[in-house]
């Protein structure tokens, strides 16, 4: 593999985690935060 | 080859929109806990007795029933001479390789990630979201999984640099329920979704998560399949109506089929929309979608030249020897 296939593997897996990671942020955040408000 | 501005100016637009949609599970739980009260029990998440009988169902389909309606589907589809003659010995290799990787390999890699990275990555979190209803659980999942593969799969076909990674679902040109796990493994490992689903397991969701991705799994098969259920629909006036909701909630053959045409822009092939999975839904919201209720002509791509199996299966690792091919040494 070349350099740059592995900076398109590098680009191809930082934006599966960015897809991972902001639903993931919004979703158990959010219930995260609905669990602290719920508990009060 | 940069992306057009006008599509990444609608990815940013719709993007934004599906940021309040991922939210919308949340405010749903929040306006039923205000409805009854703000009554808030943490203890965990039990079944319905209605779908008591159906978990052990669900759980099996999961593990060994989902290969065996796989393999069904194929032999009706083959018994029907739906490949006709395009199933050549080249394409069973890729489909056979592709359908069988991913169970051995993805399997323990995502059991690896469950059981050794997130209890290091989230300690002490684990079931800690048991006290979500079921049905908020059902919600947080659907649009978890499936508003996630998505744009995963609509960023592999606009995001120029991607779509390499996405080819080999589209190389085939026949439809059938292999095309679903006909996929580049880099692409199969790292759907973002997948692991988004893990981890709402491990913080509790895992009831839910079991329900949609068993019910999930049949759709999308059923959209790739050659068998298609959805035609007495649109050839029975009685059933337009009911035709009319399914395909714009769910994939549809018909929907999904102009999604694997290698045409566009003539009214039936679509590839460059209808992304959706187990949800049309998401098409319909940003505009990427068509329905015709009409099937293409043809399938594939039309750069595609039979490549080697080991390059349509781990492109960049190996590359392919064919001359012109997008997959080729550059």
């Amino acid at each position: 593999m070349s350099q740059k296939d592995f900076q398109i593997l590098a680009k191809k897996i930082g934006v599966g985690f960015v897809v991972y990671f902001i639903p993931l942020l919004i979703l158990a955040g959010g219930l995260f935060l609905l669990q602290r408000l719920l508990k009060k | 080859m940069k992306i057009e501005l006008a599509v990444r100016n609608k990815i940013i637009k719709d993007a934004t929109i599906s940021l309040f949609i991922y939210a919308l599970p949340v405010v749903a739980l929040y306006v039923y806990y205000q409805i009854n009260g703000g009554i808030f029990t943490e203890k965990s998440l039990t079944l319905q007795t209605w779908l008591t009988f159906l978990k052990p169902l669900f759980e099996n389909f999961r593990t060994w029933g989902l290969t065996v309606f796989l393999l069904i589907l194929g032999v009706f589809e083959f018994g029907l001479g739906l490949y006709d003659n395009k199933w050549t010995s080249s394409e069973r290799k890729i489909d056979i390789v592709c359908f069988l990787a991913p169970r051995f390999i993805l399997t323990p890699v995502l059991a690896f990630f469950s059981l050794k990275i997130l209890p290091v990555v989230l300690p002490g979190l684990e079931n800690t979201f048991s006290w979500v209803p079921f049905w908020g659980g059902i919600f947080l999942i659907t649009v978890a999984d499936d508003l996630t593969q998505y744009w995963y799969h609509r960023l592999h076909h606009q995001v120029p640099f991607l779509w390499l990674f996405h080819r080999t679902h589209h190389s085939a040109p026949y439809m059938g329920m292999a095309m679903a796990s006909r996929q580049n493994f880099i692409y199969t490992i790292l759907f973002s979704q997948i692991y988004l689903v893990a981890t709402l397991t491990y913080l509790g969701l895992g009831l839910p998560a079991l329900f949609v991705t068993v019910v999930k799994s049949i759709i999308t098969l059923s959209a790739h399949s050659s068998i298609a259920w959805d035609k007495p629909f649109y050839k029975y006036k009685v059933l337009h109506p009911i035709a009319w909701v399914l395909e714009r909630v769910i994939s549809t053959p018909a929907t999904h089929h102009a999604h694997h045409a290698d045409t566009t822009n003539d009214g039936v092939g679509h590839y460059k929309g209808n992304f959706g999975n187990m949800f049309f839904l998401w098409d319909v919201i940003f505009n990427t979608a068509l329905i015709s209720r009409q099937f293409p002509k043809s399938y594939g791509t039309k750069t595609y030249k039979q490549e080697e199996w080991y390059a349509q299966f781990l492109w960049p690792i190996f590359k392919s020897n064919k001359e012109g091919s997008p997959l080729a040494r550059r």
